[in-house]
């Protein structure tokens, strides 16, 4: 295993989906592992450079790197099949944007539908939308409250394990 | 430390449960500064949900006019509802306001509603293996 492989592994590993490298077999070892999730990670740094041209962000692996706690759910999307542009968004919200509009609709055996609008507190705001369905999961993650009984949809969280 | 009303929310707090408390109240107090109770750090709530601070007892105040306010003259009929004291421990989150029955308590017994409701939503679901194949011979 290379030793950047190592660090990605690693990261995978205290963000709770390190079977993603675990379950590395003879067809597909770490390191092409690796190199896809960081082919996936390109693709959500040039999402998040078309939705906020006018933002300077860290790459996404740096963000990682340099807090993994705070992106640990957008690690824990790595380990699934969620799109570029969804990972774009959560990105965002970990970055502190607001989640300002969600539009969902489903056909069964037909179509799904996503929409999801985040707003900086510049104003720059974008809208990230899917038709796949295992972006759907995204909405598993938000923070779903009430605040003077107005509903308030926002933050990003990731899995824990049953046991904390 | 002021004087007040405490609200509090039992259970470890986990750092889920601050960033739930900042994004509900950035909804009410969208330009709130966070100060850290030793005052070593001062922050727009933006730039605290950004870069997530670690401190554990801090003062949100509703704008930056509130937390100079504060500053000047302490605590005042005018400024006494635009500030909240939070202590975060490790079986507790407490919230301090100048009165229950003010706007701020009103936002701090909602805010701490919304935790409890959100804290047991997500739990990891274990992991599915991918799929493998191989000959065999019954």
């Amino acid at each position: 295993m290379k030793p950047e492989t190592a660090i990605l592994a690693t990261l995978f590993a205290v963000s709770d989906v390190g079977w993603v490298f675990e379950q590395a077999t003879s067809e597909e070892g770490p390191d092409q592992v690796a190199e896809r999730i960081r082919a996936h990670m390109s693709k959500v740094n040039q999402e998040m450079a078309k939705a906020f041209p006018l933002r300077p962000h860290l790459l996404v692996e740096e963000s990682i790197r340099t807090d993994s706690s705070q992106f640990k759910p957008l690690i824990q999307a790595f380990a699934s099949p969620v799109t570029a542009p969804m990972c774009a968004m959560i990105y965002a919200v970990l970055d502190g944007a607001e989640v300002t509009a969600i539009e969902f609709s489903y056909k069964a055996r037909e179509s799904v539908s996503l929409s999801l609008t985040v707003q900086y507190e510049t104003g720059e705001a974008a809208t990230f939308l899917s038709d796949d369905a295992w972006d759907v999961e995204v909405l598993r993650h938000f923070g779903i409250m009430k605040l003077g009984n107005k509903p308030v949809i926002d933050g990003y969280y990731a899995f824990r394990k049953a046991a904390e | 430390m002021i004087g007040g009303f405490e609200f509090e929310l039992g259970g470890t707090p986990s750092p889920d449960d601050v960033g739930r408390l900042l994004r509900l109240l950035r909804v009410k107090w969208p330009a709130c500064i966070l100060e850290s109770a030793d005052g070593a750090v001062t922050a727009t709530i933006q730039d605290v949900l950004r870069n997530r601070s670690s401190t554990s007892q801090f003062f949100l105040y509703r704008d930056l006019a509130a937390k100079r306010s504060w500053d000047e003259h302490g605590l005042t009929e005018e400024n006494g509802d635009a500030m909240i004291s939070v202590i975060i421990d490790e079986d507790f989150i407490m919230m301090i306001v100048n009165a229950q029955d003010s706007v701020s308590g009103h936002i701090v017994k909602e805010i701490l509603q919304g935790i409890h409701t959100c804290r047991n939503v997500n739990r990891l679901v274990p992991p599915s293996y991918a799929p493998k194949s191989q000959q065999v011979t019954i």
